[in-house]
């Protein structure tokens, strides 16, 4: 199967205790998103299709049962996407189609609706008027923004809220994420964004997590000439901005002052 | 009620596919690789085909580039499978001239109604 082999680096040989040389964490990444995929598709398949049959007919603890191993399916999927992302030697290709990120952001919301409900968190999305069209690849900002979101629903206590705001400032798209959780350690604030890391107080609070969300967000930042800032505190919350270049000059609008009002339509370079 | 072919190497997924086509009333032939694929689509044209992209020998994309170059069978309705959730490989899979795409792991009602939709189409 020619599309997953191993690219060896051309020169190199084996080493003496028969070690490939050139077999990078990324590849190996790469490979592992690729192949567990099948499999992955298997046992979603199964479960979709045994839910559907059994529906109305079974008592709702094996109902339970049944939504929890489809759930699950869910996670490790997005494990895979997260692994497929990280896994590209560091650097994203940068896409080149243009697009609302207003849709990217409201697909995000919908999708996480039922993890939001779950633990009765409130979630309000703030979004303009106007389109907000950025250039780049619509697939690695939707992972980069279900990351953070993701990470808000995780880190907010039950009953919770979170607010997301979409908006534009100056030549920037500006996505900022909002949650009044647990917050993050200041020990941890220097590692955040390395593979695998996890701070102290999500591993206490045994909350789930693979120490690559931020890892995703921050080569997806790079990937779009964008950035991302942290502002948490330790039992207060976290509030992330996510900056990116539009393909456009426009008005400033403040993305957390609500839906915005200002005025004119951003103009697309065509 | 369609003919429909599924072409992919794992029988485990093959097999999942072809149930849930079936359970709709359809009839489904199964294939392992692109080259059974070719054959089959040769001999007994379906409706639809649905292709895995990696398969080993003829490939998915192999095999959706020498349906689309056969003159006898260029306009029949291809519908991927693919791993890959890039989106250069889903365009690869586009140019290689796939009418729609899933992408695993997908649900298998989805991807009934996205073949039930490609049969609509072309009705």
């Amino acid at each position: 199967m020619t599309d997953h082999q191993v690219r060896r680096h051309e020169g190199e040989q084996e080493d003496d205790a028969g070690n490939e040389p050139g077999l990078e964490l990324d590849e190996i990444l790469a490979v592992l998103s690729h192949e567990l995929r099948t499999p992955l598709s298997t046992i979603a398949g199964s479960l979709e299709i045994i839910a559907e049959e059994l529906e109305g007919r079974v008592e709702p603890r094996y109902q339970l049962i049944l939504e929890a191993g489809r759930r699950n399916v869910n996670r490790m999927t997005r494990l895979l996407d997260d692994l497929l992302t990280i896994s590209h030697n560091g650097v994203l290709v940068p896409g080149t189609e243009e697009f609302d990120m207003r849709g990217v952001v409201r697909e995000v919301v919908e999708d996480l609706t039922l993890p939001a409900e779950r633990r009765s968190l409130d979630v309000v999305l703030h979004v303009p008027d106007e389109p907000l069209v950025v250039t780049g690849d619509a697939g690695q900002l939707y992972r980069a923004c279900a990351n953070l979101v993701g990470n808000a629903l995780k880190f907010s206590h039950e009953g919770g809220r979170v607010d997301i705001a979409v908006g534009s400032d100056g030549n920037d798209a500006v996505i900022r994420v909002i949650d009044r959780g647990i917050g993050i350690p200041e020990d941890a604030r220097a590692h955040l964004g390395t593979s695998f890391f996890r701070s102290r107080n999500a591993i206490e609070r045994q909350i789930s997590g693979t120490g690559l969300g931020l890892r995703v967000v921050q080569l997806v930042a790079d990937a779009h000439d964008g950035a991302f800032e942290i502002d948490s505190e330790e039992g207060r919350g976290t509030t992330v901005t996510l900056r990116l270049r539009t393909s456009a000059t426009g008005p400033s609008s403040d993305p957390t002052s609500g839906p915005s009002t200002a005025p004119g339509a951003i103009n697309p370079d065509d | 009620m369609a003919s429909i072919l599924v072409a992919e190497d794992d029988a485990d997924l093959r097999s999942l596919v072809a149930f849930k086509l079936a359970s709709r009333g359809h009839d489904v032939v199964q294939v392992v690789d692109g080259a059974e694929a070719l054959a089959s689509v040769r001999s007994h044209r379906p409706d639809v085909v649905v292709l895995d992209i990696t398969m080993p020998g003829v490939s998915g994309l192999d095999a959706a580039r020498q349906i689309r170059d056969d003159p006898a069978l260029s306009d029949l309705p291809i519908i991927m499978l693919t791993a890959r959730a890039g989106s250069a490989d889903v365009e690869a899979g586009l140019d290689t001239g796939a009418d729609d795409y899933v992408i695993k792991p997908f649900s298998p009602r989805e991807l009934a109604l996205r073949v039930e939709g490609l049969l609509e189409r072309r009705r």
